[in-house]
């Protein structure tokens, strides 16, 4: 609701008073925000008085005017031509007679789109007509997508809303309404938007508080609450309703909303049963135990649990076993394989290098032919000592080799996973569900969710109660309002629709789109 | 390319056509094994993905076979049964084929709604949903059960899918 000064309400409640209202042109070259404060280089041009007839929807004016006997719209010529072409700033302001222009209250503000129309034809008055969108229209802000900046946890959902309104679509603190401060903050590390169209991020940011955006009468953003648990204007008289309609129409509203959101908890995912990691020892004589460290990845940063060790090929893959091999998980990250070289294998090695040296100065035994010395063979007592302990070694070198590991585990990872709450009508078959998916990664517990996801489907049941209502008008009232008579029924407004008349003279009735509130 | 004049008429309909592409949430219940296409004339790998149309009836079950996967990371390739995943409607491939593309959450809580003409009731929440996991001995059999066998016919390694409250709803062997 339109907030006005005193003045402005006394009149809107008097039961005798004229509407008035004035429809206005500016040149774009003028930035919005110096428009919206009213300092505007360019002085507005008034196309009230051309004016034959407005009708005034849900974010657009479709204006019909009539051209004066100098054709000062004439397309090819027309001294105002420019005045209403693609891109103008067009605005309508509403009051009354008497009441000064300080206090009327702006209605609509949009910009012109496509070209207009202009017919002359003989003994006719010439008609033009031509179609004005308001802010929201931007079909950069609608189709391009952005990405925002990073936020981390504490941070508030007001301020990544406001780096998009500020920084990315470029409006200035007189163009937005929507407040900073939420009291609602992101609690996962890293919060962005990435790659989506600058008013699906708005709407995604705004359905965190139940709201959704809209450039309001004065050009400004602001939020339209889905809440239906509150009154934004009770009816002074319910005599102002001059007609009251529920319109005939199908019941095909949706009936289940899926709120799909991130949790903000970490669960572990499974990967399959597999080798988490391998290791490969060559083991020496004087090494009584190695320690292999066996991690799941190279960033040492992967998961693993049920690990167990597979030995492609054990130290013992010789010919005598000369160690023990075990294994060991120390954390979720890794593992630990351990190789121990028997004790007896450095002593026995050491003493046969004894032998080997302590047999190499045995003398050799002496055979002689005949009487004289004078020649015959030496039997090399000390060699084949040397022999059998150079065997025994080679035996022990042999039997030492490699060994080749390989650990196996369930590799599991810490992600955040995606959590859905749903809304549902009570009492359908699956047949009769009519679903909306909401995806919002933003929101992470499911108390949130299931808030959010309820006040959806209500908005959602809403829809199946439809009602016009014709009343008096009342300027003050915007989408997203709810009003309520004297029986306390609620109706949430949709949309209103008005026609402004011939010089001037504003709408005494006006007609609301609303549904009726569940709540 | 982009052309002086906006968007085309083309890039709106495509616009529409990636809107439309939908993802669906279903299950791993095989783990990945190779099939034959005799489309593309190629193996390629595959998994059977139990999808379940509505979520707060995880009781009935469609699984549809042979899904491709198409996961550059190889997470498919590697998860196990039992993982939630979404699939997708490919565009790229040269039949209409789901694919599947990453990680998912496996329960749902819904809040049924009681819509009366004085203001609604809310129900409490439910949770709907079935979890995965192996069998345990106990459950594969017993030796008095199973003739002086340690176990059934089903064999170790078997999956079971069960539902939020811990029932049995059905057991998933690991045979493609």
């Amino acid at each position: 609701m339109i907030t006005t000064d005193a003045n402005f309400k006394t009149r809107q409640d008097a039961l005798a008073r004229f509407p008035k209202y004035k429809l206005l042109s500016y040149d774009p070259a003028d930035s919005w925000e110096s428009i919206i404060n009213g300092t505007n280089a360019v002085p507005a041009t008034d196309l009230t008085p051309y004016v034959t007839m407005i009708d005034y929807g849900f974010g657009q004016l479709h204006i019909v005017m009539a051209d004066d006997s100098a054709l000062s719209f004439h397309p090819d010529g027309g001294a105002l031509r420019t005045k209403i072409r693609q891109g103008r700033i067009i605005r309508l302001k509403e009051g009354f007679e008497g009441l000064s222009e300080e206090s009327w209250i702006w209605t609509f503000s949009g910009t012109v789109e496509g070209t207009y129309g202009w017919t002359y034809q003989r003994s006719q008055a010439i008609q033009i007509d031509f179609s004005a969108f308001d802010r929201s229209n931007n079909q950069a802000w609608r189709r391009r997508p952005i990405t925002s900046r990073d936020y981390t946890v504490g941070a508030d959902w007001g301020d990544m809303f406001y780096n998009i309104v500020h920084d990315i679509m470029g409006l200035s603190d007189t163009e937005n309404n929507v407040s900073r401060y939420w009291s609602l903050t992101f609690d996962k590390n890293s919060n962005q938007i990435v790659m989506l169209p600058t008013w699906e991020a708005l709407e995604g940011l705004l359905f965190g508080v139940n709201a959704r955006p809209w450039f309001n009468g004065a050009g400004k953003l602001s939020s339209i609450l889905t809440t239906q648990n509150r009154v934004t204007y009770t009816l002074p008289n319910d005599d102002l309703i001059q007609r009251y309609s529920a319109k005939a129409g199908n019941t095909e509203t949706i009936n289940k909303i899926i709120l799909t959101y991130l949790s903000n908890q970490l669960s572990p995912v499974e990967g399959g049963h597999q080798v988490l990691g391998t290791a490969i020892v060559t083991t020496g004589f004087f090494i009584p135990q190695q320690d292999l460290d066996v991690y799941w990845s190279d960033d040492r940063r992967t998961r693993g649990r049920n690990t167990t060790m597979l030995v492609k090929q054990s130290v013992n893959g010789g010919l005598i076993p000369v160690g023990d091999e075990s294994y060991q998980e120390i954390d979720e990250f890794h593992g630990r394989v351990t190789i121990e070289i028997s004790s007896w294998v450095p002593v026995l090695a050491t003493s046969l290098m004894a032998i080997y040296l302590a047999a190499a100065i045995l003398p050799d035994l002496v055979v002689t032919l005949g009487f004289v010395a004078s020649g015959g063979f030496t039997i090399s007592v000390g060699r084949i000592i040397e022999a059998v302990a150079l065997l025994t070694m080679l035996i022990l070198m042999m039997s030492l080799g490699t060994g080749q590991y390989e650990v196996w585990g369930i590799p599991y990872e810490m992600v955040y996973l995606e959590q859905q709450h749903i809304a549902v009508k009570s009492g359908l078959e699956f047949w009769e569900e009519r679903e909306r998916e909401i995806k919002n990664q933003f929101v992470s517990t499911d108390e949130r969710a299931k808030i959010l996801a309820l006040n959806a489907l209500f908005f959602e049941a809403m829809k199946e109660q439809p009602r016009t209502i014709t009343m008096r008008t009342d300027a003050r009232l915007e989408p997203g309002d709810i009003i309520q008579t004297s029986t306390g029924v609620k109706f949430y407004i949709e949309s209103v629709k008005k026609s402004l008349a011939r010089g001037g003279a504003g709408p005494n009735i006006m007609e609301l789109n609303c549904y009726r509130c569940v709540l | 390319m982009a052309t002086p004049y906006g968007p085309t008429l083309i890039k709106l309909i495509d616009h529409r056509t990636e809107r439309a592409t939908s993802d669906l949430l279903g299950t791993i219940v095989t783990s990945a094994y190779r099939a034959y296409d005799h489309g593309i004339l190629d193996w390629y790998w595959a998994i059977d993905v139990d999808v379940v149309p509505d979520e707060t009836r995880p009781d009935t079950t469609h699984s549809v076979r042979a899904i491709p996967i198409v996961d550059a990371s190889h997470e498919v390739h590697r998860a196990a049964i039992g993982s939630k995943v979404r699939i997708r409607k490919g565009k790229r491939l040269l039949y209409e084929a789901y694919s599947t593309t990453g990680f998912e959450a496996g329960q749902v809580r819904v809040t049924a709604v009681v819509f009366t003409d004085v203001g609604v009731t809310i129900n409490a929440t439910a949770t709907y949903g079935a979890t995965y996991r192996l069998l345990t001995y106990t459950e594969l059999g017993d030796s008095a059960n199973n003739g002086g066998f340690a176990y059934g016919s089903i064999p170790y390694g078997a999956y079971g899918k069960f539902s939020a409250s811990g029932d049995l709803l059905y057991i998933i062997t690991n045979k493609p």
